[in-house]
């Protein structure tokens, strides 16, 4: 229940932080650029057979993963307590 | 500093729940268990090359009794997709020991229509030699409708039932099977409906050849939901969390007007069959049954087509994919209601309190599937979105890439000599393979250095790409 309930929260705040940077205009990443980055990935997997590529790309992509959730906590975090007149900007 | 630690468990969360590499887990059952469909009542008939007239609606009871009901005319919108469980209820494995026992069915066609007939038949499924067999065929016969009971002896640790009703005009027919284990587990995906189609297919007058390509597949990359016997669903995986050693095959049932049609099963692009095989398989064009093992959840697809005789002869063939098997281990959620108290003796206060606080512990902090499906989704839509769209455009670059390599065959090569005398391009000169360090030290000493020797050398590198920064960082 207790989850539940911060879960509503936390997903509805997510949900105003969208919706505000959503208003940002911002480009999309050049094609070539995510695609050199595509090859260069399947490029490093070839070093597999010897050192564990997919495990480190999989840490890499957790620890980038974390690092954004708590990014977006915070900042969803701090805008709640901002909202509450509990904390500052 | 409460922020601090509530973010950090916001980040703990969701972290997993943001990977982009599937990371897979092998999972293993006590017991051999069947893949069940639940969708595949519905492809067939609501396939539209079997217009069938006939709709289930309900198909039994608690009380073991597999009912036909009265059946409206055109009536066919999503018959029996849900009611897999109460069908499951139609049958009854009486006694089931490694030495023998028999299933009853019992069933009531009272609601067919009376031109209809029921084929019902039942296959009993050894899957201890990886195979299965037909220990007894059943009843093959067409029965008006109904009420019958089979008694049927077995030896077999599952059974398969299937049973057909059709009215023998044109091709309406309907199959609806069912599988039964008797730990009665059993394994549920989801498909996509556009394939629906391409699970029955008809040789009718003039065809003579049919391509068919056999995939088994979690189309929508749906979880995989266990039922344990309280039908409610246990374990939530994923595809790629499943190890599955599978086989499917085809059954074909003839239902032409020529007893002695010259029928034919070939290979297309597949493993081929022996010529017994074959020659088994057109043995009896009544009915035969072709086999692919190993077939592989989601990937694997085979390819073989049917040489149909003369112009009269027709064909049902039907693809059950169902019998993939598993062997896996169950892992229950410790919430769950069969599982929460289990390991506790509740007949004492202290397992009493014990019990309350593991069940206060499950409704206080499980969120429920709603507000994780909220929130998962929140978090869905902030990855749309600028700055951190970006980031997430590079991970699945990345990801794109790691997963479209084949591993284990990269080959580190350098430029030897140009190609051409003015080009710019050069042959490159293979220096290490991925068959050079085991043959020079050993695969297991490659293995050994691959899964821990390296990670050292991971850990000291980040270790002083750390140091480094930061004594940077301190000087100024």
């Amino acid at each position: 229940m207790i989850l539940t309930i911060i879960f509503y929260v936390v997903g509805f705040l997510f949900g105003i932080l969208t919706d505000l940077l959503s208003y940002i205009p911002w480009p999309q990443l050049p094609e070539n650029f995510t695609n050199g980055i595509t090859y260069f990935s399947q490029n490093v997997m070839k070093l597999d057979f010897i050192l564990p590529m997919v495990e480190l790309m999989q840490l890499f992509v957790y620890v980038t993963s974390f690092l954004i959730a708590y990014l977006v906590a915070s900042i969803t975090i701090k805008f709640f307590n901002w909202l509450r007149g509990a904390g500052s900007m | 500093m409460k922020n601090v630690f509530f973010a950090l468990f916001i980040a703990l969360f969701f972290a997993p729940q943001a990977k982009a590499l599937t990371l897979s887990q092998t999972v293993t059952f006590d017991n051999v268990q069947n893949i069940y469909n639940t969708g595949h009542f519905n492809d067939l008939v609501s396939s539209p090359a079997f217009t069938a007239d006939v709709a289930l609606t309900t198909c039994g009871s608690l009380n073991r009794t597999l009912t036909f009901p009265t059946i409206a005319t055109s009536s066919l919108n999503g018959v029996l997709t849900n009611d897999i469980f109460q069908y499951k209820n139609g049958i009854t494995i009486v006694h089931a020991t490694s030495t023998g026992g028999y299933v009853k069915f019992d069933w009531d066609t009272s609601g067919l229509p009376s031109d209809y007939h029921i084929y019902c038949k039942t296959h009993f499924i050894d899957f201890s030699e990886d195979n299965y067999r037909f220990i007894d065929a059943g009843s093959n016969t067409a029965q008006a409708p109904g009420s019958y009971n089979y008694d049927v002896h077995a030896t077999s640790s599952s059974v398969y039932f299937r049973a057909m009703a059709t009215n023998f005009v044109g091709s309406n027919t309907q199959y609806f099977t069912d599988n039964l284990t008797p730990s009665g587990i059993m394994l549920s995906i989801e498909e996509d409906p556009s394939v629906h189609n391409a699970w029955i297919k008809q040789l009718s007058s003039g065809t003579s050849t049919l391509n068919y390509t056999i995939s088994l597949a979690n189309w929508h990359n749906q979880d995989l939901i266990f039922y344990d016997g309280e039908q409610e669903p246990e374990i939530f995986y994923s595809e790629n969390q499943i190890t599955c050693n599978s086989f499917v095959y085809v059954d074909v049932e003839y239902l032409g007007y020529e007893e002695n049609s010259i029928v034919s099963w070939n290979e297309y692009q597949s493993t081929p069959f022996s010529t017994s095989t074959i020659g088994e398989l057109i043995s009896d064009p009544n009915e035969f049954t072709i086999r692919y093992n190993n077939l592989q959840l989601g990937t694997s697809s085979q390819n073989f087509f049917i040489e149909g005789g003369n112009s009269t002869t027709e064909y049902t063939l039907v693809i059950d994919r169902r019998d993939c098997l598993y062997t896996s281990e169950a892992i229950t959620s410790p919430c769950s209601e069969s599982n929460i108290c289990n390991d506790i003796a509740t007949t004492t206060l202290g397992g009493n309190f014990e019990c309350a606080l593991k069940r206060f512990t499950c409704w206080a902090f499980q969120p429920n599937d709603t507000s994780t499906n909220y929130i998962l989704n929140s978090v869905d839509g902030i990855k749309t979105v600028p700055p951190l769209v970006t980031i997430f455009e590079i991970v699945e670059a990345i990801q794109e890439g790691a997963e479209n390599y084949e591993l284990q065959n990269g080959t580190l090569s350098v430029p030897m000599i140009r190609a051409t005398a003015t080009g710019t391009e050069y042959y490159m000169l293979p220096t290490l393979t991925a068959s050079s360090v085991p043959n020079m030290i050993g695969t297991e000493n490659t293995t050994l250095i691959r899964n821990s020797i390296v990670w050292l050398a991971y850990i000291v590198s980040i270790l002083g790409l750390f140091s480094l920064v930061y004594t940077n960082h301190t000087k100024k």
